[in-house]
C-alpha cells in the first residue's frame, strides 16, 4: 500500500481558494509586503541590484512590470528577480525562525510583479503575499530541519514554491495546475549556503520568484509536466533531507498561519547573531574603550553559518559572528552601514573582533546569547539575552518597522517614503499598479 | 590557497584555444557539429509560435539544448561518444556555448574552447559523484554550461569562478527528474544567465564545487576528494577513438581544423532557423 501524504494537493487547494483572514494574519502580510518593498526600493543601488539589472536590460523585450526605483518596465519574471535580489541583498528582511525561510525576499517581489501586470486589487495582492509565504514556510516545515543542515539555502529551496503560489493565485490558476507549477518547483530545487556572504545568496530568492512566474506562464500556456506522482512526492521530500514530515507542511493549514510568525529583522546580517548584537549593544556604555577580551556564548548553529573570523568585505561579514559583536560594542547599532566594506575594514573593527572568542552550547535557543567582556582593569561585564530583538517573543512593533522602512527607503525616494509607506498599511483600498508606480518613481533609468 | 574551484577557473582561463590539442578539437567539433544538425532539422510549422534564432539569448540556449536532449539515445550516441553521463552535460553546454556565441562576438576557437571546458568540468564531476546514469550528473549541468557561457563571453578567471558559483545555486533535478529536454534547456538557460551575471560583476563562491554545503556536499551529498583537479582539461581527449570510430579520422579533423579557424561564428550561428517561441 502507498503512504501517501498529499501535500501537494491540500496546500494547493489552499493557495488557490477564497481566504477569510483573521485582521493579525492580515496585518501580518502587510507588515511582510512593506518590510520586502521598502527594502526593494533602499538596495536599488547596491552593487548586485545593478548588475543584475544591467543584465535583465540586456534580456527583456516586453513592458510588463515595474522595477523599483527605475523608470523601464520589464517582464514580470524579471522584474521579480531583481525585486528578489534586492529585498534579500542586505540581508536585513525577514524570517520565518522555526525553518529559516525569508519568505518576503521570494514571494513579495513574484506578488508584485504578477499583480501589477494582472492589475490586481490591493486586496488580491495581500493576499497572494499571505498564500505565499504560508506555502515557503510550510514546505519548510515538511521538509525538515535536515534540509537546512544538508546545506539548502531554504529561501531559494522553498521559497520558489511560495513565489510560484502567489503568482498562481493572482494568474486564476486553479488547484490541478498549481500542483504541476509545483513539479517545476520540486525540478528547480536550488540554493546552497556555499553562496552566503557572495551576491549569489540574494540570487537565490530573485530566482526563486523569477522560476516560480516562468512555471506559472508556462501552466497558461499548456506546457507544464503533468502534476507529481505521489510516489514522486515522497521521493521530493526524501531526496532533499533525511528527516522530512511531510505532514508538517499541512498541520493546521488554515488556521494556524506562519505569515503570523514572521519577524523582521532589525540588524543587516545573518539572523542567529542577532542576540549577540543585542548584546554587545546593551554592554556597549560599561566597556567603551576599556576592552581586553570577549567570550561570546551561542547555539552551534551560529558557527555554521557565522563563523568567518575574518570577513574581507561588506557581504561576508554579515556571516561572521565575530564582527557582530564588534560592531555592537563600537557602534551600538547593526544596520546596513555596520556590514559595508568600509566599516569591516577599518582598525578599530578588525582589532577588536580579534578580541572575540566564540563557544557554543547547545541548550541555549537560537535566538538567545551570553556575552562576557573582559576588562583592562580586570573587570568582567556579563549580559544575557534570552530572545533577540525582533524574535516572535520580542517582536519589531509598526513604529519600529515604519522606522526601519523609512530609513530605508528616504535617501532613494525621499518624501515619497511616507506614501509608499501609508499605502501599504492600507492596502486594501490601492491597486497594485498604484503601489509599484510610487515604487518605481525616482531615478530615471 | 586556491581551492579546486579556484583552481578550476584559472586553468579555463589560461587554456589558450590554441593550445588544445587535435584530439580534443576533434570532439568538440563533432559535438556541435551534433548540435548544428539538431538545430537544423524541422521542428514543426513555421508561423506565429516561431521566432528567428538570436532575439531571445536564454530561450536560445533552452531550446537548442533542449532539442540535443530529446533526441533518442542512440541518435545521441552515434557519432558522438559514451559514457552516457556526458550527454546529459554536453546538451546544456552546447545550448549555452551556441546561444551566447551567436549574441556576442566569439572565435571558433573560442566557442571550441569554451565547449571543452564545460564538457571536463562535466567528466570531471562524473568521476566524482559516480556513475548512476546520466540523471543523477545532470543536476550539475547548469554549473557546466555557466563555465561554457562565460568562456565564450571571454570572461576573467575570478568571473569564471563566480560563474561557477551562481551555476552551482541554479542546479535542475537536484530533487525530482523532470523530462529531459526540458532539464537540458532550463540548466543551459541558468548557464546563460551565470555568465552574464558573472560578466556585470555579479560575486559567486570561490569555492562552490568543493565546499561542504556547495555543489558536491549539498547537491549530491559527497565529499570533494583531494586531488580532485589534478586531471581537469584531459579527459576530452581519451574521447577521440570514440569518435574518430564513428566519422572518418580525415573528415573530423578537416571541420575541427576549420572551426579553430573561424574569426567569427556568431553570422554563421543567427543563421539558425527559427525556433518555437519560449515561453
Amino acid at each position: 500500500m502507498t503512504t501517501r501524504p498529499a501535500v501537494l494537493p491540500r496546500l494547493s487547494a489552499f493557495a488557490v481558494s477564497p481566504l477569510d483572514l483573521p485582521e493579525d494574519v492580515a496585518h501580518a502580510g502587510r507588515r511582510t509586503l512593506l518590510n520586502a518593498l521598502s527594502l526593494a526600493v533602499g538596495a536599488a543601488r547596491h552593487p548586485a541590484v545593478e548588475a543584475a539589472y544591467e543584465v535583465v536590460r540586456r534580456l527583456t523585450r516586453r513592458s510588463e512590470a515595474s522595477v523599483p526605483v527605475r523608470s523601464a518596465r520589464v517582464e514580470a519574471e524579471w522584474a521579480a528577480f531583481v525585486g528578489g535580489i534586492a529585498v534579500h541583498a542586505e540581508d536585513h528582511d525577514d524570517t520565518h525562525l522555526t525553518t529559516v525561510v525569508h519568505p518576503g525576499a521570494p514571494v513579495v517581489p513574484a506578488a508584485l510583479a504578477v499583480a501589477e501586470l494582472c492589475g490586481s486589487s490591493g486586496r488580491q495582492l495581500l493576499e497572494a503575499v499571505v498564500v505565499g509565504v504560508e506555502v515557503a514556510c510550510r514546505m519548510g516545515l515538511g521538509l525538515g530541519p535536515g534540509h537546512f543542515d544538508r546545506g539548502w539555502h531554504l529561501t531559494g529551496s522553498t521559497g520558489r514554491y511560495g513565489a510560484a503560489a502567489a503568482a498562481a493565485r493572482l494568474a486564476g490558476l486553479d488547484e490541478a495546475t498549481l500542483t504541476g507549477v509545483w513539479a517545476r518547483s520540486a525540478a528547480e530545487t536550488a540554493g546552497v549556503q556555499a553562496a552566503f556572504g557572495t551576491m549569489t545568496k540574494p540570487y537565490h530568492p530573485g530566482k526563486a520568484a523569477h522560476d516560480g512566474i516562468l512555471a506559472v506562464r508556462d501552466a497558461l500556456d499548456g506546457r507544464l509536466p503533468a502534476p507529481m506522482s505521489p510516489a514522486a512526492e515522497t521521493d521530493l521530500f526524501h531526496a532533499l533531507g533525511p528527516d522530512p514530515d511531510p505532514s508538517g507542511a499541512i498541520a493546521g493549514l488554515g488556521q494556524q498561519w506562519e505569515t503570523a510568525l514572521n519577524t523582521f529583522k532589525p540588524y543587516a546580517c545573518g539572523i542567529v547573531s542577532h542576540p549577540v548584537i543585542d548584546a554587545a549593544v546593551e554592554a556597549r556604555p560599561r566597556v567603551a574603550g576599556r576592552i581586553s577580551r570577549i567570550v561570546v556564548t551561542v547555539n552551534p548553529i551560529v558557527l555554521d553559518v557565522m563563523g568567518v573570523e575574518e570577513p574581507a568585505d561588506g557581504l561576508e561579514s554579515k556571516f561572521s559572528v565575530y564582527h557582530c559583536a564588534a560592531i555592537g560594542l563600537l557602534d551600538g547599532a547593526g544596520g546596513p552601514a555596520q556590514f559595508s566594506d568600509k566599516r569591516v575594514n577599518s582598525p578599530d573593527t578588525g582589532a577588536l573582533r580579534r578580541k572575540v572568542e566564540v563557544t557554543t552550547d547547545p541548550s541555549l535557543a537560537r535566538d538567545a546569547a551570553r556575552l562576557a567582556v573582559d576588562l583592562v582593569d580586570g573587570q568582567r561585564i556579563e549580559v544575557g539575552v534570552d530572545h533577540a530583538r525582533g524574535s516572535v517573543e520580542r517582536p519589531m512593533t509598526d513604529e519600529d518597522l515604519t522606522f526601519k522602512a523609512r530609513a530605508a527607503m528616504r535617501p532613494v525616494i525621499g518624501e515619497s517614503a511616507d506614501d509608499l509607506i501609508d499605502m501599504v498599511y492600507s492596502i486594501e483600498d490601492h491597486g497594485a499598479r498604484h503601489v509599484m508606480g510610487v515604487a518605481a518613481a525616482g531615478v530615471a533609468t | 590557497m586556491s581551492g579546486p574551484t579556484r583552481v578550476i577557473g584559472r586553468r579555463i582561463e589560461s587554456t589558450s584555444p590554441d593550445a588544445i590539442d587535435d584530439g580534443a578539437r576533434v570532439v568538440v567539433s563533432g559535438l556541435i557539429h551534433r548540435t548544428l544538425i539538431a538545430a537544423n532539422r524541422p521542428a514543426g510549422d513555421a508561423g506565429s509560435s516561431f521566432v528567428p534564432f538570436g532575439v531571445d539569448l536564454l530561450a536560445d540556449a533552452h531550446e537548442l539544448a533542449a532539442g540535443l536532449g530529446a533526441e533518442p539515445r542512440s541518435e545521441q550516441t552515434e557519432d558522438l561518444m559514451d559514457p552516457e553521463e556526458l550527454m546529459g552535460i554536453a546538451a546544456p553546454v552546447l545550448g549555452a556555448s551556441l546561444a551566447t556565441a551567436a549574441r556576442y562576438p566569439c572565435s571558433g576557437a573560442r566557442l571550441g574552447a569554451a565547449v571543452l571546458a564545460g564538457c571536463e568540468l562535466g567528466l570531471l564531476l562524473g568521476e566524482i559523484v559516480g556513475s548512476g546514469g546520466g540523471s543523477r550528473l545532470r543536476a550539475a549541468a547548469a554549473t557546466c554550461a555557466a563555465v561554457s557561457a562565460a568562456r565564450v563571453l571571454d570572461l576573467r578567471g575570478d568571473q569564471l569562478v563566480s560563474a561557477i558559483g551562481i551555476g552551482a545555486s541554479s542546479s535542475v533535478g537536484a530533487a525530482s527528474a523532470p523530462d529531459r529536454a526540458w532539464q537540458a534547456g532550463k540548466s543551459a538557460s541558468n548557464g546563460v544567465l551565470a555568465g552574464l551575471l558573472a560578466g556585470a560583476g555579479f560575486t559567486g563562491p570561490t569555492d562552490a564545487i568543493e565546499h561542504p554545503r556547495g555543489l558536491l556536499g549539498t547537491v549530491f551529498g559527497v565529499a570533494a576528494p583531494a586531488g580532485m583537479v589534478a586531471a581537469f582539461g584531459s579527459r576530452i581527449h581519451a574521447m577521440e577513438p570514440l569518435v574518430a570510430s564513428a566519422r572518418p579520422a580525415d573528415g573530423t579533423r578537416t571541420h575541427a581544423a576549420a572551426l579553430w579557424q573561424m574569426e567569427s561564428v556568431s553570422e554563421l550561428l543567427t543563421t539558425l532557423p527559427p525556433r518555437r517561441r519560449w515561453p
